[in-house]
């Protein structure tokens, strides 16, 4: 390779390095951020979870609606993936997920990120309502709207089963693909998500959940209570989701961003030996060429 | 003093926590002041003004358009 051209490799693989690191940097923030926001609606969450646990004992006919496993309708899965790319295996591996639960399922879908959207239109299935752009502060409106929206359907008796996918964090190197069941509800999946809330490790891994035990009066009554408490609950679900993935696609970015970077820098260095070694077999033709030319005019 | 350990948040963040001597919230089925040591409670709340009356410093007020409201244990949560 000619000198100049190996010069000018150089010059972009710096130039590439700086952009990956600079990347690298702004996902890291966004992901301490996103982390943060998580935590805030445990003790949300938490007292949601309670005050649920103790109306699942009243055995009130108004809960059925809500725990029952029905058998006719169709499913509805709520699938979240970031819109941008460039982030690893952050996307794939939850749209995978949603490939296997859909597989042979008559199931509508409802997409949160571009990913998402695309993959929903390509296996066909029926996307009763999209979102993109989702900012990183997730607006509550949204989140409202999604679980009034699944809620309401799951209410109206269309839809049999509610799903969330979404990528689970559990720490900067780690991410989990998590398909969790919505609607009808169930306590194991509550009550694992709201322990999940807080990551396995690192700041804010020892923080307890509080629990309470004590048998309360009602006002109005149960019934209002419990359809107030479940739109309650299902609004955590899509923000924790939503939350969650935003961390992990983050995370993600950061990993991908630093494996990149140290890829140009290695790249540089071997680039710059190669640039060394050609530079050296230039002067040495040189040098050649001119003792050559010496030793010629002496004879 | 009794206190009475209070939070109030939102599905995305705390909005506050802290010790205090009452609450007032407006209840669907009319207002009212949750003192310390009150009984267990669960409880919808209407359109209307949170009143706060911490340990330390002025009341403050919080507007909420609907919400609800559980008391056990000497703790009460607000859900807005």
């Amino acid at each position: 390779m000619a000198l100049k051209q190996i010069k000018n490799k150089i010059d972009s693989t710096k130039k590439t390095a700086k952009v990956t690191k600079a990347m690298e940097a702004v996902s890291a923030v966004k992901m301490r951020k996103s982390q943060e926001k998580a935590l805030g609606g445990r003790s949300y969450a938490g007292a949601a979870l309670s005050i649920l646990k103790q109306l699942s004992k009243t055995n009130d006919p108004a809960l059925d609606l809500y725990t029952k496993t029905r058998t006719e309708g169709k499913s509805l899965l709520i699938i979240v993936t970031s819109d941008k790319g460039l982030a690893g295996s952050v996307n794939s591996a939850v749209l995978k997920q949603a490939e296997q639960f859909l597989e042979g399922k008559s199931c509508d879908t409802i997409c949160i990120g571009r990913k998402a959207a695309e993959f929903a239109k390509r296996e066909g299935k029926e996307v009763i309502r999209e979102y993109l752009n989702v900012q990183d502060d997730v607006v509550m409106d949204d989140i409202g709207e999604i679980s009034g929206m699944a809620m309401g359907r799951f209410w109206l008796g269309e839809y049999k089963e509610v799903f969330i996918v979404y990528q689970n964090f559990v720490s900067t190197f780690e991410q989990k693909p998590t398909l969790r069941q919505m609607l009808p509800l169930k306590e194991e999946d509550l009550t694992s998500m709201v322990e999940g809330i807080a990551p396995k490790t690192g700041k804010y891994a020892e923080e307890d959940v509080k629990a309470h035990t004590a048998l309360y009066t009602f006002e109005p009554n149960a019934e209002m209570v419990l359809s107030a408490l479940m739109a309650y609950l299902m609004q955590i679900m899509v923000f924790h989701a939503l939350i969650e993935s935003k961390a992990c696609e983050h995370s993600a970015r950061m990993v991908a961003m630093k494996n990149a970077t140290d890829k140009a820098k290695e790249l540089t260095k071997a680039l710059t030996i190669q640039f060394n070694k050609a530079r050296q077999a230039q002067i040495t033709a040189e040098v050649s060429e001119i003792t050559g030319g010496i030793e010629a005019m002496k004879s | 003093m009794k206190t009475l350990h209070l939070t109030i948040s939102k599905v995305d963040g705390p909005v506050f926590e802290g010790e205090v001597l009452s609450v007032t919230v407006p209840g669907t089925e009319g207002e009212m002041t949750l003192l310390p040591e009150h009984s267990a409670l669960v409880s919808l709340l209407k359109k209307g003004n949170i009143v706060v009356r911490p340990m330390e410093g002025d009341e403050k007020g919080f507007a909420v358009e609907h919400g609800t409201v559980e008391v056990s244990g000497n703790q009460a949560t607000i859900l807005i």
